[in-house]
């Protein structure tokens, strides 16, 4: 997979997302994020009062001596953002040629590319019913090759889909908040909406990337079939004709429709992932959106 | 209705076997395909909506089982063969005539076809009409009828046999072929006939086989092809010699036309395949026309005569009268020995013939040679002994004049003195061109002595022979009775034609005519020696045939015109003949199509071939083809199977 997945064609096309990304980040702050903490930045924030074992180099000396208050400055300290890529490996994201798969794949290394070019940190984890792996923060261009090292291994030892599980793993296990990424096909027997909480009410930035090939929403069955489901074996006998196939869509229609309102009602940005659609456009569309870099 | 395939028991063990195959291969059809797909909730959400196994479904799955027990029955019924009972299919025997004579290779036939290969056509749908239970037999009729097959069952060697049928270069000869078709079908059951013809007959062909007893529960059915009418044809055609001018030749063309308006037709012969001469000929309707080429003198022995017509409104459909062909006698020298002492009178004659080569001895130089060593004639085609008689050899041609002594092969039993021929044979090839002996005047003769193998050619009013030529063996001689320089004979017209009638005969050379043979008639030719073998006769387009050699004689029937090549082997026990026709290993033989009725190619009029019982003749294509039921029947139970699987079975699996 891994010839088919980051090919010369690939490469140069992450260069071109660097251009167009460089392009649309000019005139403003270069890669940081402030954060009201205090800490060693340069930009005057705010003031506190003194509590013991504060840096006195930090108690601002004239109040003291006008007012006899012990205040502390504070100062805006600059901050790296940090990027978490959380990559759904499950079974349901191997089958038909394991399109979707690598199709998430490439998006996240598309998205890394972006990240560590803008001297954020960037992490990827795949997932499935747990987090399967990990790759540790990296910072920096020259880091692109040990992800996309990272994403060529095969995560293949997962079969059921648990959002809620991995993603409090994740959010138990990264401290650091920042934004995450999360790309699936949100086929989740449980429910999806439990994960994508569980990213928020840890301060996290959720996005949303929903992936699916034609084979989700066009299967190719006719006639008498016993279906059987891939990640859980659950069987169920159906004789599919067209009408079938027409309410089949309209359910599969539902669903994404449930996973986008969901985001949008919690503030959490979505985007379809379809594969035949170009994964620049949709990073393109994820740097349009604002949420991704700030 | 009655069925004329499979028996009942067999239908029946079928039906269950295959009944209970496709009730086992559907109960492994009712178990599902399984299919892996991505989420199962999603498939399950419909089904909740929509109840998957409806009744319909379940009525649909039995459905299909029950079309396919029913095609399997329809199959069956078909393989037992239904017939209407009014249908007689039970043991037919169907006798098949075609007519394969020279008339039918005639294209006028819609499409572009002959009429043989229209022929072919009507006998392969009679034969696709048939039942298992009938039986068939096939009749080539030409100038001989030949049947291909004795009553057989209709079987694909059968249509084989008929679609090999070919047109020969013969009339047909439609009595010989019924009386064939009453001896072959007067024993069987249910007799039919089948006549497939261009009822191109003389009158009185048909009123000959009308005259046939036929079997008198003979169905019978005529098929008439064919309608053209016109033709020219060369009806004759022969060339030779001069006898005085052997370099030179003269062609006699005969030509007819069976057109109903005066054509003009162009006329080329060819020598060794190249134009020598060409003209153009007038011919009157129905008429016919005799032409004479004199003093031709091309070389090359193969001559043909080609007629094309000119006229743009006759169009020639027949083309296997259009071509002749004729053989010339190889002009080859011949060797004589004149055993004289200084006769001009023998001599002169001699310088007559330029392709003679003649070699003069004195009778003692002959007498001592053949003494001291082989005879001097054996070296010779023909010794002219003139006076004295010598000893000769057994083999060769020999002219006596005047032979006396001992060595006569007819001794003289005395003299006769003006002696007058008044009888002599005119038709002997020694007396061809001659007129006679007429108050001739003969001083002196002998009176020779004859034996059974002699034949007296002319004799006086006594009955004395005055010429005399005998053959035995490879031997041949000629007599004169008289000394010619006694007599007026060397004076007279006569004298050098008969010389050269003698040399002729003796030589052994008939050859300034070669005859050629005709098609569809029986041949024999000479090999030169007794022994049997075989020979080979290589027709001009044709695959070799092998024949064989009895008695000295090949039996050929050529049945296509051409120059044929006939070749054997001589045997090696046999001593090599003397150089000429006679020693020859092959030979050519030039073969004609003659038949001035069979050049009259218009189809015949419609005639009954009983005048009594027969139905009504029926041109091309109208021949009645039995229905078929089974066809019908297969054709159902595709339709079914079509049906049920755009119903039930159809799908795209992925």
């Amino acid at each position: 997979m891994a010839e088919q997945l980051f090919d010369d064609q690939f490469l140069r096309r992450l260069e071109y997302l660097y251009l167009v990304s460089r392009k649309m980040f000019r005139g403003r702050l270069r890669a940081k994020r402030r954060t009201r903490i205090v800490g060693s930045g340069i930009e005057f924030a705010d003031y506190r009062d003194y509590v013991p074992g504060d840096d006195l180099r930090y108690l601002d000396w004239n109040i003291l001596a006008r007012m006899e208050r012990m205040l502390v400055r504070l100062f805006e300290e600059e901050e790296d953002l940090s990027i978490y890529l959380l990559i759904d490996c499950s079974r349901s994201m191997r089958t038909a040629g394991q399109e979707k798969l690598v199709y998430a794949k490439r998006l996240a290394a598309a998205l890394a590319f972006v990240g560590l070019s803008n001297l954020n940190r960037v992490s990827v984890i795949p997932f499935a019913d747990q987090l399967l792996d990990r790759l540790p923060p990296s910072r920096g261009p020259g880091q692109i090759f040990k992800v996309l090292r990272f994403l060529e291994r095969s995560h293949d030892s997962a079969t059921r889909t648990d959002l809620a599980v991995a993603l409090r793993s994740f959010v138990a296990q990264n401290r650091r908040r920042g934004v995450a990424i999360v790309i699936s096909d949100f086929y989740d027997p449980k429910g999806f909406e439990e994960g994508i909480n569980a990213l928020r009410f840890q301060k996290f930035e959720p996005i949303v990337c929903q992936v699916h090939d034609e084979t989700d929403l066009e299967p190719l069955l006719f006639g008498d079939v016993e279906l059987v489901d891939c990640e859980t074996g659950a069987r169920v006998e159906v004789t599919v004709t067209r009408e079938l196939i027409k309410r089949y869509r309209e359910v599969h229609r539902r669903l994404v429709s449930q996973v986008e309102q969901f985001c949008r009602a919690k503030g959490a940005m979505y985007f379809a992932a379809p594969v035949h659609l170009p994964f620049e456009d949709l990073v393109l569309a994820v740097l349009r959106s604002g949420g991704f870099l700030k | 209705m009655q069925f004329l395939g499979i028996t009942g028991s067999l239908f029946v063990t079928l039906l269950a076997a295959l009944g209970g195959a496709i009730g086992l291969m559907y109960l492994a059809k009712l178990r599902r395909r399984r299919v892996q797909v991505p989420y199962s909730p999603l498939w399950a959400q419909v089904l909740v909506e929509r109840q998957a196994r409806s009744l319909w479904h379940r009525l649909k799955r039995l459905t299909s089982f029950l079309l396919h027990l029913l095609v399997l029955l329809i199959l069956l019924v078909a393989l037992r063969d239904p017939r209407p009972l009014e249908e007689a299919v039970d043991g037919r025997h169907l006798l098949i005539l075609v007519d394969t004579s020279a008339s039918m290779g005639i294209r006028d036939m819609p499409g572009g076809l002959d009429r043989m290969e229209e022929a072919r056509r009507e006998a392969l749908q009679a034969l696709e009409a048939l039942s298992p239970r009938d039986r068939v037999m096939v009749v080539r009729m030409d100038s001989q009828v030949v049947p291909l097959m004795p009553f057989v069952r209709p079987a694909p060697w059968v249509a084989e046999q008929i679609g090999q049928l070919q047109s020969s270069a013969s009339k047909a000869d439609l009595p010989a072929a019924l009386s064939f078709v009453a001896r072959s079908l007067a024993y069987r059951s249910r007799p039919e006939l089948l006549v497939i013809t261009d009822g191109a007959f003389p009158p009185e062909a048909i009123e000959a086989a009308a005259a046939v007893d036929l079997p008198g529960n003979l169905v019978r059915r005529m098929v008439q092809l064919g309608s053209a009418t016109g033709n020219v044809a060369i009806t004759a055609f022969n060339v030779r010699r001069y006898l005085a001018n052997r370099l030179n030749y003269e062609v006699f063309v005969q030509l007819s036309s069976s057109f109903d308006v005066p054509v003009t037709v162009e006329l080329t012969l060819l020598a060794n395949d190249r134009p020598v001469h060409r003209s153009e000929v007038e011919l009157p309707a129905w008429g016919s026309a005799v032409r004479t080429y004199p003093n031709l003198a091309t070389g090359g022995n193969r001559i043909q005569a080609q007629v094309r017509i000119q006229s743009g409104d006759a169009v020639d459909l027949f083309p296997l009268d259009d071509t002749a062909y004729a053989l010339l006698p190889h002009d080859r020298r011949r060797r004589v020995l004149l055993v004289s002492q200084d006769n001009l009178f023998v001599e002169a004659p001699l310088l007559l013939d330029q392709t003679l080569e003649v070699t003069r001895m004195s009778p003692v130089h002959y007498r001592t040679s053949a003494q001291a060593a082989a005879n001097p004639s054996l070296d010779y085609d023909v010794t002219v002994l003139a006076g004295s008689a010598q000893p000769i050899p057994d083999r060769g041609g020999f002219l006596f004049l005047y032979p006396t002594g001992v060595h006569s092969p007819w001794p003289a039993r005395g003299e006769i003195t003006d002696p007058i021929i008044d009888r002599f044979d005119r038709t002997d090839p020694l007396m061809r061109w001659m007129q006679g002996f007429r108050s001739m005047n003969i001083r002196r003769a002998a009176r020779l002595s004859l034996t059974e193998a002699d034949l007296a050619v002319a004799r006086t009013i006594e009955g004395d022979a005055m010429i005399v030529r005998r053959e035995e063996g490879e031997r041949r001689l000629v007599g004169v009775a008289f000394p010619i320089e006694e007599s007026d004979f060397p004076l007279r017209i006569a004298y050098p034609l008969f010389i050269l009638n003698a040399l002729e005969w003796l030589a052994g050379g008939q050859d300034r005519l070669v005859e050629s043979v005709e098609t569809d008639r029986a041949a024999r030719v000479f090999t030169g020696h007794r022994a049997a073998g075989e020979a080979r006769l290589i027709p001009p387009d044709g695959e070799p045939q092998l024949l064989p050699i009895r008695e000295g004689y090949v039996t050929i029937f050529p049945d296509r015109p051409g120059f044929h090549e006939l070749t054997w082997e001589e045997p090696e026990e046999e001593a090599p003949a003397a150089e000429g026709e006679r020693s020859a290993r092959s030979r050519t033989l030039a073969v004609n199509f003659f038949d001035p009725e069979e050049s009259q190619i218009a189809a015949g009029d419609l005639f009954r071939l009983d005048a009594g019982q027969a139905e009504e003749p029926q041109r091309a294509g109208a021949l009645p083809v039995k229905e078929e039921p089974r066809f019908y029947l297969v054709m159902a139970a595709l339709v079914l199977l079509v049906l049920e699987w755009i119903t039930f079975n159809r799908r795209v699996t992925v």
